[in-house]
């Protein structure tokens, strides 16, 4: 009988020859060489990408593609920067978002700060009902909006003694800049709401008891704990709150009318009457806009 | 009385105070969303033919109408199908995007990245509509139900991409690498290790695919056709020349529907929102 000596003896031991099994090593996990990236961007590049190219072609060239018989060129967006109408839809589409923006960053960050409990968990009841326009889709709090500002009902009455107590004239509520406010206010609330509530329920439950503890009443606690720690949030935010209002369509549509042109309206408006170029050149005037918001959100992060 | 007790009063007001004022915030938010839904169920119900109407009785005329007018329920199934289609699309499209980013190589988490994935969110929806309107009439693509897909799809892809992300990055390596071990080949590894391991996240990403597709308006307005208009679009329609009762009942059904429906996904789902 012979024994393999161990090694370190002098002898050397017979070599090993493994025992194929059949299995395939898979030498990387599923998706891990990045081609499903790859794939990805070659389908946003041409459900996306070339669509955007094609409206900057048809901008800068005075709606060649769809014939509008426009003098071709710039025409659109000297249209949209020179006439009074549409400059005004321009500033009013600033304003109404600037100002719709800060409504909702203000009321939807109370709302989070109120929603959280001391835990740091969050009050799933009411939070839930902030979906509705989420899960409704804007049309039905349209139409909500227009009963409720129509004469003789609740809405046109309160806003009519608001109207009143700040020595404004009363009147007609529907069709109007207020009820254009009102209703972007109550698209953008739940997104608000619902991209601080993670934010102020990861709030370090210690640090605000310790905040307390050393003296520190609501207002000292809220500007020196909670202030710094959700500032990126609610910045974060007040970006897509602003990218909502710019963009939106249905409420201006509805509770604008004719009276409250705004740039997604003047889109429409265009198409309604041929003139691809100046709907391409407002659209193109949006996406500006939305990517300026990116640069801007960029800038404040790194800032951070 | 002793400073300590003067010191836990007031400490004690102050908590009473905040919780009243917590409940006023929450409150007034919660009546701010609600009123106009609340209205328009009231109008659904009510017994009268203008819009809207004081209280005359009740009624449920206006749902057994809506049941009969044929544009709304053919504009029912366009959504339904275009809802579908698009939110397979974008499923077939981002998982494998979401896989890569998860397992692949360091540079697919970077923000850059992050902001190709997020583009669509970027632009605003009337401007996909308006540009994918004038690829569509370049290339020659009917519009209706192709372009609508090819809208909807593209609108749904960031919130897609987005949930399956984290769903991708829990599925664990090591077991792929088990069943590799034993035998099995790629393609049976990802039929029957991954995939399953992937299912509530696809579950749940398609839910709000869907959602997302079915009550979309701005994308839809140019690319629907005179025989295949989705829902919200014939809603548009219908309320551009008159607004009665019956948008009224149509609108809480789609409430109702989207409510139970939503909140029934994110239960069985388990999908978290906060």
């Amino acid at each position: 009988m012979t024994q393999t000596a161990p090694a370190g003896h002098g002898q050397s031991l017979p070599a090993h020859t493994p025992r194929s099994t059949g299995a395939r090593e898979i030498s990387r996990p599923i998706g891990s060489s990045g081609l499903g990236f790859a794939v990805f961007a070659v389908a946003l590049g041409f459900g996306l990408g070339l669509p955007l190219g094609i409206l900057f072609f048809e901008a800068f060239t005075g709606g060649r593609l769809a014939g509008s018989g426009s003098a071709g060129g710039l025409d659109g967006f000297r249209l949209l920067l020179q006439s009074d109408y549409y400059k005004g839809a321009i500033t009013r589409t600033l304003r109404l978002s600037l100002i719709a923006t800060a409504v909702s960053v203000l009321a939807g960050y109370a709302v989070a700060l109120s929603l959280r409990e001391r835990d740091g968990s969050i009050r799933s009841g009411p939070a839930i009902v902030l979906l509705l326009p989420i899960l409704c889709g804007p049309l039905v709090g349209v139409l909500g909006f227009i009963a409720s500002f129509s004469t003789g009902w609740p809405g046109h009455a309160l806003i009519n003694a608001g109207r009143e107590f700040l020595g404004l004239e009363t009147g007609r509520v529907l069709q109007t800049e207020i009820a254009v406010l009102i209703g972007m206010i109550h698209f953008n609330l739940p997104f608000v709401v619902l991209t601080l509530l993670p934010v102020v329920s990861n709030l370090p439950v210690r640090m605000l008891e310790v905040s307390t503890t050393l003296g520190s009443g609501p207002l000292g606690t809220f500007r020196r704990v909670v202030w710094p720690l959700t500032r990126r949030g609610v910045t974060a935010s007040a970006i897509m709150a602003l990218a909502l209002s710019l963009s939106n369509f249905t409420y201006p549509q509805f509770l604008g009318g004719g009276r409250v042109p705004v740039l997604t309206t003047v889109v429409g408006q265009a198409m309604v009457s041929f003139a691809p170029h100046l709907a391409a050149a407002a659209a193109l005037f949006l996406v500006g806009l939305g990517m300026i918001l990116i640069l801007l959100y960029g800038w404040i992060v790194r800032g951070d | 009385m002793a400073p300590g007790n003067k010191h836990r009063e007031s400490r004690d007001a102050r908590s009473v105070g905040a919780s009243l004022l917590r409940i006023a915030v929450v409150g007034s938010a919660v009546i701010f969303m609600l009123w106009p839904y609340v209205l328009v169920a009231y109008q659904a119900v009510n017994d009268s033919v203008s819009f809207p109407a004081p209280f005359r009785g009740v009624t449920g005329r206006w749902f057994v109408t809506l049941w009969e007018y044929n544009p709304f329920r053919d504009a029912l199934w366009t959504s339904l199908s275009v809802g579908i289609s698009a939110a397979g699309l974008s499923l077939a499209v981002s998982t494998p995007a979401a896989l890569a980013v998860a397992r692949g190589p360091r540079a697919l988490r970077s923000s850059a990245v992050a902001a190709i994935m997020s583009a669509p969110i970027i632009v605003p929806q009337i401007a996909i509509g308006l540009a994918i309107l004038l690829a569509a009439a370049t290339l020659g693509v009917p519009l209706g139900r192709t372009a609508l897909i090819w809208g909807h799809a593209v609108l749904i892809t960031p919130f897609v991409v987005r949930s399956m992300i984290p769903a991708a990055a829990q599925v664990p390596p090591a077991l792929e690498h088990v069943g590799s071990t034993l035998g099995a080949s790629r393609l049976v590894v990802l039929r029957s290790i991954t995939m399953p391991l992937l299912r509530p996240g696809l579950i749940a990403a398609s839910v709000v695919a869907f959602l997302l597709s079915f009550i979309n308006l701005p994308v839809s307005l140019f690319l629907v056709s005179g025989g295949e208009r989705t829902l919200p679009i014939e809603i548009f329609n219908y309320m551009t020349s008159r607004i009665d009762p019956l948008v009224a009942a149509l609108s809480t059904a789609l409430m109702v529907i989207s409510v139970v429906g939503g909140l029934l996904a994110l239960r069985v789902f388990r999908i978290r929102l906060f």
